[in-house]
């Protein structure tokens, strides 16, 4: 049996004396599919900091396809296959779409030559994400939206085994969500990545994920698979049924 | 940089080597100034333009090279002297970096500023202490010809080592740095490692250059080579020629070292006003420098003719 390629034994991070996450497991196998909601607050985003090292957990083990990387820095996560976009998209403003992509390749892509061949030049990058045209622009210059994919773009050269992606979907219409869903499968399907993805449009990331985590004040709440989860009774209470319930007139 | 800029380049190295068989005295003391600051501009600009970690830590390194030379230079081969400078200088950056290189924005720049200060207190107890003096005389030093080149060759080797650092991977992780250093991190950049080396790498030059330029001075004391001044005014320089450019702060160091000295000669207090306000509008108005205002016209020309 192959180790899995990212595994999170009893995540806890603090800050302070908040415990932001508590004792959260995750185990990302190749080629997984996994989603992860939760109300605002519920520690999602800073669960992905520790799984890609940017935040050392207080406690808790990380081991990456069977080594653990646990409290190294986040060049070590990324270097081993661990890429993540941000929420707010975070490219390099002054270089153009083409170059941020290079950056990529050039650092962690670079070392992973051997583990991943495909995608080993921008262009094919920028093909895969539909966005060949903007190449040559100034990151700073294209819509937000674009600036979604770029970032996934930035993300792909390094060349992952595992890709975390941060609301990639917030601030875009509902078209944009739907194409967002396509284009996460075919970097599971396609690239044959695991991705771990968080999202607040629930309804498309149940539809699109084959595994789903609840997080609830830093806590797992329920984990499986998204029609289970969909019906268990304390996500509906904590998060689900909230949401329902303002919908209602 | 272009072919033809190297080629300018190389012709302004071969130009600034004639001169001491072309002017009198006063003036290659003008242009070894000019020298003194291209190296110093322009080393600082490789690290603190590209990663926009502002030091001011210039001084600490341009003393401390100068201070090898005041120990050595009686006793030790010349370029054992200045390499000497360059190693104490960086390997001092590279330890102080190690402990300040997680600060960022102002608090990069005021403890870089605290790390001049301290360096030249530290130094002046030492020199009370174990010398019992506090300034030195600098006797059997090399000739005022040796001096001009050995600081026109570290201007050029600081020159050509910002182009190639511009060129490589270590340079592009600079710049990374630089745009938004978590994200050049789950990229695979090592940042702390590139930060270290690259604040080490600056600061060799500017012990290098504090190390040649102390022999010319022949008596130094720790007001004088740990003189805030010189990291100031290297900032300046590089600021207001562009800091993420190369020629930039190269020209700006050419202009500002024969407007500082005319201006110090007939307007000793204008000059530092005017080193203040030049500061206040290129920090304001010209993020890119001068060299970015350039850049902008032929860009806006080149967009117009499309």
């Amino acid at each position: 049996m192959t180790a899995p390629a990212l595994a999170a034994r009893g995540i806890v991070v603090r800050f302070g004396g908040l415990i932001a996450v508590d004792r959260v497991d995750l185990e990302i196998e190749d080629r997984a599919l996994i989603g992860i909601i939760g109300p605002n607050g519920a520690g999602k985003t800073t669960f992905f900091n520790a799984l890609s090292g940017l935040v050392a957990p207080a406690s808790g083990r990380l081991c990456v396809g069977g080594v653990d990387l646990t409290k190294k820095p986040a060049h070590v996560f990324a270097r081993a296959g661990i890429a993540r976009t941000f929420q707010t998209p975070r490219v390099f403003a002054d270089m153009s779409v083409e170059e941020s992509v290079r950056f990529g390749l050039e650092f962690a892509g670079r070392r992973r030559r051997a583990e991943r061949a495909t995608l080993g030049e921008p262009a094919a990058i920028l093909e895969f994400l539909g966005l060949a045209d903007s190449a040559a622009l100034p990151a700073r210059e294209v819509t937000p939206a674009r600036q979604r994919l770029l970032e996934i773009g930035m993300a792909l050269a390094t060349r992952p085994r595992v890709l975390l992606l941060d609301e990639v979907a917030a601030g875009l219409t509902e078209a944009e969500v739907r194409g967002m869903a396509r284009l996460v499968r075919r970097c599971r399907d396609e690239l044959e990545l695991s991705v771990v993805w968080i999202e607040h449009a629930v309804g498309v990331l149940l539809d699109a994920v084959e595994r789903v985590l609840v997080l609830h004040q830093g806590r797992a709440l329920a984990e499986g698979a998204p029609a289970v989860v969909a019906r268990n009774p304390e996500v509906v209470e904590a998060y689900l049924g909230h949401a329902a319930g303002e919908a209602q007139p | 940089m272009p072919r033809s800029a190297l080629a300018a380049l190389a012709g302004a190295a071969v130009v600034a080597a004639a001169l001491p068989w072309l002017l009198d005295d006063f003036l290659v003391s003008l242009a070894l100034s000019c020298l003194m600051y291209v190296a110093l501009a322009t080393s600082w600009a490789m690290f603190s333009g590209a990663t926009r970690y502002v030091s001011l830590g210039t001084s600490a390194f341009f003393g401390l090279g100068a201070y090898v030379s005041a120990w050595t230079v009686a006793a030790t081969p010349w370029p054992i002297v200045i390499l000497g400078g360059a190693l104490l200088a960086a390997a001092f950056a590279g330890l102080a970096g190690l402990a300040i290189l997680h600060l960022r924005g102002t608090y990069f720049a005021v403890l870089t500023f605290g790390l001049s200060e301290l360096t030249r207190h530290v130094v002046t107890y030492g020199e009370k202490q174990y010398a019992g003096t506090v300034g030195r005389v600098l006797r059997a030093v090399p000739s005022n010809r040796t001096v001009y080149f050995t600081v026109l060759a570290i201007a050029v080797s600081a020159v050509l080592v910002a182009v190639a650092v511009r060129r490589s991977r270590f340079g592009l992780a600079l710049i990374g740095i630089g745009a938004d250093e978590q994200r050049a991190q789950t990229l695979g950049v090592p940042t702390r490692w590139v930060k270290v080396a690259g604040f080490a790498l600056s600061a060799a030059f500017a012990g290098a250059a504090g190390a040649a330029m102390a022999v010319r001075w022949t008596y130094i004391d720790p007001t004088a080579v740990f003189n805030p001044l010189i990291g100031l005014q290297t900032v300046l320089i590089a600021i207001v020629g562009g800091p993420l450019s190369l020629t930039g702060p190269l020209l700006a160091a050419l202009v500002f070292s024969l407007l500082a000295e005319f201006l110090r000669l007939q307007f000793p207090y204008a000059y530092l006003i005017a080193l203040g306000l030049l500061l206040i509008v290129a920090v304001l108005y010209l993020p890119y420098g001068l060299a970015g205002l350039w850049r902008h016209r032929t860009a806006g020309r080149a967009a117009a003719a499309r």
